[in-house]
């Protein structure tokens, strides 16, 4: 565990979500898709929350943003953001956090902006509503300022181009630039930032991300699907399955000893040169993510898929205990299999 | 929606199958002492200004509708889904039919009802022809537009690499994804089939006299508005009827056949 | 944007051709010979009616009568009406105001209540006003619009007395004599267009709701009303332009009736009479003026659809 790590958790936190459930309403009932969710992340930290899709991340992450779909429903659990709880909160309060120090960078740069309105309109329409104060002049003057900061080049002549004038990876700078625009943003939510760009772009949008993050020391909760993006830009990472937290750790730590065994498979199935000798094949981790409206099973959401479940992982739910300084896995045999994956490691 | 619409028009079959069954059916039999009657035991909806039974009058102007209706709605479903497969699947046959069936839906709708019927003469063979037209270039469209969808699909570009024929690709990969949308078309062009052969009918253009037309009760009504008003709720009433039920099994139809719709009408 | 309208202006032409070739193939199609009608039922040998027929150029073949009438109609000339004696553009000036009052009233009453009442529906979806919407529209559509003019005039005019139940007065006689008559024509023919664009509406609406970017204008934290007008309303605009121009479409062909039902003498109640009484000129020319104000709106909703939408404006 890195010093930065402890320090960021032992300081206020930025963002601190306590048990926190989310159901759809269905036809036949409420089908619960984030389940007991706890989450911390402190100042100028970054955080991957990792898992496949429909594992319930960009749900967390709507209900941070007091965004959730129609048909979404909280069950429980509190959001404390910065002293405040954002599910207290009268939604007028939220939406006044939202675009100025809570800020989101989407998934699909290619359909979040709007399509009709130029990119210098849906700049300074952000200012126009958190920051009144500034004149309207002066908001045109500083949309081209960020649009230089994240570097879209031309910048003032963008501000009267349409979104279809520009290509998927100007589009998601336009979007971070709207992310920022108010200057004080504390914490940022990314879903996916990257996943919809070409490999050569992704580069270049996650050194921004990194570069940004330092400048405006701000707490990132950084979504994806995808490790190495982790690896490259997260200090810790939670991982997310069926709706649960089911392994929280330093990036180091996860990557060198993952505990929970869909975290191994995760990391098993990624290819790394040197490791995998030559004529075996990639692992992957048999089945797939249960579907949420599934009937709720007792015990473990992953024993189907587990490779070392034993008769208690069918009966009793694991708890996410406690896995040394700054880690939690919710398995019942992290403790065992954490020495057994030790010894496989060391024979490979 | 679906089953309430479906429910509606069984009532009306029903209605118009065995009220010949249950009261004495005379929709032409003219009697001077009995006209303008108001509804009464003998004459439950009254009686029009030559005496004759209203309600006779509607349960035969409800086969004549009904008839009409099905027949325009068959007519347009066989040549609709033809032309529409051919057009999406050849762009030079496009060119043509398209141009065509985009002219067509300018054309204000009544206007060109009224142009086939004064060239061809009132008849119910000739209000079928006049409705097919009017509803055929809705129904190519949307064939049309999703022959177009699927023409390049993974599924179909499978099928051809197989060696399937055009006919085949289009009748068994392509016509079964634009079911959904070409039924819905169908049934909302049948509830305007009764509409159009109403408004016909009213304008002397429908089925020709004696032929008791829902329309032709109207506008033979219109005179005695003030003194007989009850001439005018019945036919008027039934069409609403026929209508809603057409229009709720179309809605229920779509929402069935498209889930996304169903999410946005809860 | 100039050049966009050039091109739509030049897609127009097929279309317009193929429609004036319609209306000539329908009119020749008429039974009864031109002659005899012209000649009005008068007993004539036959020299007579062979020296109309040349003098007309019905004796030549359908081809030629076609080549030389496409270029008469284009030049706007529509000859002479036989029922009323006098040039049928003449005929057709005095009519149109009657139709273009109905038919604008009509669409501006679809307009101000339907498409308020669809984005109503969707915004509130699942409240009393969604409700009321959907009944509202569902009923409307059902309604035969000529029936529907009767009730009105039946409850309005003949029972409440509170408006005339039929006629016109041009709008010189003054703006209440021409309004109270238009009212209840107006409220027959919208209802069922109403019907259509709060549907129309409320489904674009929903659908455009949905979208990312109008998540995404929430995650700004852009005000409700801001998120619904300036992001959902103003992409969903295309489509519901669209729709517009195809209301304008039918309620110019409902008009047709509306007008025998109210007796306005309008260009509907002039078609209908010309059909009936063989007055070809007049028909031709009736059909060929409704035909082109659908044509005209139906480039006019092109140009809106552009200017709403900026790919189709800079493409």
């Amino acid at each position: 565990m890195t010093n930065d790590a402890v320090a960021a958790q032992s300081a206020s936190p930025t963002l601190d979500v306590r048990g926190l459930s989310v159901a759809f309403r269905r036809r036949n009932g409420l089908v619960r898709v984030v389940r007991d969710v706890d989450l911390t992340l402190g100042p100028g930290e970054v955080l991957g929350l990792v898992g496949e899709s429909g594992s319930g991340k960009s749900i967390l992450a709507r209900a941070v943003l007091g965004t959730l779909p129609r048909q979404a429903e909280v069950l429980g659990g509190s959001i404390a953001f910065s002293g405040g709880d954002l599910m207290r909160m009268p939604p007028s309060q939220v939406r006044r956090l939202r675009g100025d120090r809570i800020a989101i960078v989407p998934q699909e740069p290619m359909t979040s902006l709007n399509p009709s309105l130029r990119i210098g309109r849906q700049l300074t329409e952000v200012l126009e509503v958190h920051r009144p104060e500034i004149r309207s002049k002066e908001r045109s003057v500083r949309a081209v300022e960020m649009l230089d900061l994240v570097g879209v080049t031309y910048a003032d002549e963008r501000l009267a181009q349409y979104p279809h004038q520009l290509s998927g990876g100007l589009r998601q700078r336009v979007a971070i630039a709207m992310a920022l625009i108010c200057g004080r943003v504390e914490l940022l939510i990314a879903d996916e930032p990257t996943t919809a760009l070409d490999v050569t772009i992704q580069a270049q949008i996650l050194d921004l991300f990194v570069r940004l993050q330092k400048s405006q020391r701000m707490s990132v909760l950084l979504i994806t699907h995808d490790l190495g993006v982790i690896a490259q830009t997260a200090q810790r990472v939670a991982v997310m399955y069926a709706g649960e937290i089911v392994e929280v750790a330093d990036v180091n730590d996860l990557f060198a000893s993952p505990r929970h065994p869909y975290t191994r498979g995760l990391l098993d199935s990624l290819p790394r040169s040197g490791r995998v000798a030559r004529k075996s094949h990639l692992p992957s981790i048999e089945g797939s993510v249960p579907s949420p409206s599934a009937a709720v099973r007792d015990g473990c959401s992953f024993a189907d898929r587990c490779a070392f479940r034993i008769a208690i992982c069918d009966q009793q739910a694991p708890p996410l205990d406690s896995a040394g300084l700054g880690r939690s896995v919710r398995c019942h045999r992290w403790a065992d299999l954490t020495a057994g994956f030790a010894r496989r490691d060391a024979l490979l | 929606m679906l089953s309430v619409g479906l429910m509606m028009l069984t009532l009306l079959m029903l209605f118009t199958l065995l009220t010949p069954l249950l009261v004495p059916i005379d929709p032409l039999g003219i009697s001077a002492v009995d006209k303008l009657l108001p509804p009464s035991l003998d004459h439950l909806l009254g009686t029009d200004e030559l005496g004759r039974d209203q309600l006779s009058r509607l349960v035969v102007g409800s086969g004549i509708s009904l008839r009409i209706a099905v027949a325009a709605t068959a007519l347009t479903a066989i040549f609709g889904i033809g032309l529409g497969m051919v057009s999406g699947q050849y762009p030079a046959i496009d060119i043509v039919v398209s141009q065509i069936s985009d002219s067509l839906l300018i054309f204000p709708g009544v206007v060109l009802a009224i142009m086939i019927l004064a060239a061809l003469g009132p008849s119910e063979l000739n209000v079928i022809i006049a409705v097919f037209v009017l509803y055929v270039p809705r129904v190519i469209r949307t064939v049309r537009a999703a022959v177009i969808e699927y023409r390049d699909a993974d599924f179909v570009q499978a099928a051809r690499s197989l060696g399937a024929s055009d006919l085949r690709v289009l009748v068994l990969h392509i016509f079964p994804r634009a079911i959904g949308p070409t039924m819905v078309q169908l049934s909302l062009g049948f509830s305007s089939a009764i509409l159009v052969e109403a408004g016909l009918s009213f304008l002397g253009l429908g089925a020709p006299p004696p032929a008791p037309t829902w329309g032709g009760m109207i506008s033979g009504a219109r005179e005695y508005i003030r003194t007989a008003p009850w001439l005018m709720i019945a036919p008027g009433a039934i069409i609403t009827y026929a209508v809603l039920s057409l229009n709720l099994i179309g809605d229920g139809l779509r929402d069935m056949l498209d889930p996304r719709s169903r999410a946005a009408g809860q | 944007m100039l050049s966009y309208a050039l091109r739509r202006i030049v897609v127009f032409v097929p279309t317009l051709f193929i429609t004036l070739t319609l209306i000539f193939v329908l009119t020749r199609m008429l039974p009864g010979s031109p002659v005899a009608s012209l000649l009005g039922g008068q007993s004539v040998n036959a020299a007579k009616i062979e020296e109309v027929s040349r003098q007309f150029g019905f004796d030549r073949p359908i081809l030629e009568q076609y080549l030389e009438w496409l270029p008469r109609i284009l030049s706007g000339s529509l000859g002479q009406s036989l029922f009323f004696t006098k040039p049928v553009t003449e005929v057709l000036i005095q009519r149109l105001p009657v139709t273009l009052s109905l038919t604008v009233l009509a669409l501006m009453v679809t307009i101000a209540v339907g498409i308020p009442l669809g984005i109503l529906s969707a915004v509130k979806r699942g409240s009393f006003l969604d409700y009321l919407g959907n009944v509202l529209s569902s009923l409307g559509m059902a309604l035969p619009p000529f029936w529907l003019g009767f009730v009105l005039i039946l409850l309005v005019a003949v029972g409440l007395k509170l408006l005339p139940s039929s006629g016109y007065r041009p709008l010189e006689m003054g703006f209440w004599p021409w309004l109270s008559r238009m009212i209840l024509p107006t409220i027959a023919l919208s209802l069922s267009q109403i019907g259509l664009i709060v549907r129309m509406t409320r489904s674009t609406m929903l659908e455009v709701l949905d979208t990312e970017y109008v998540g995404m204008a929430r995650a700004k934290g852009m005000p409700e009303t801001v998120v619904i007008v300036r992001h959902a309303l103003r992409n969903a605009m295309v489509q519901i332009i669209t729709a517009v121009g195809l209301l304008f479409a039918l309620g110019l062909g409902g008009s047709v009736i509306i007008e025998q039902v109210f007796a306005l003498p309008g260009l509907g109640e002039l078609i209908t009479t010309a059909a009936i009484r063989r007055d070809y000129a007049t028909l031709e020319g009736g059909i060929l003026y409704l035909t082109l104000m659908a044509l005209l709106v139906n480039l006019l909703v092109d140009l809106a659809y552009a200017y709403f939408n900026p790919r189709v404006r800079l493409a």
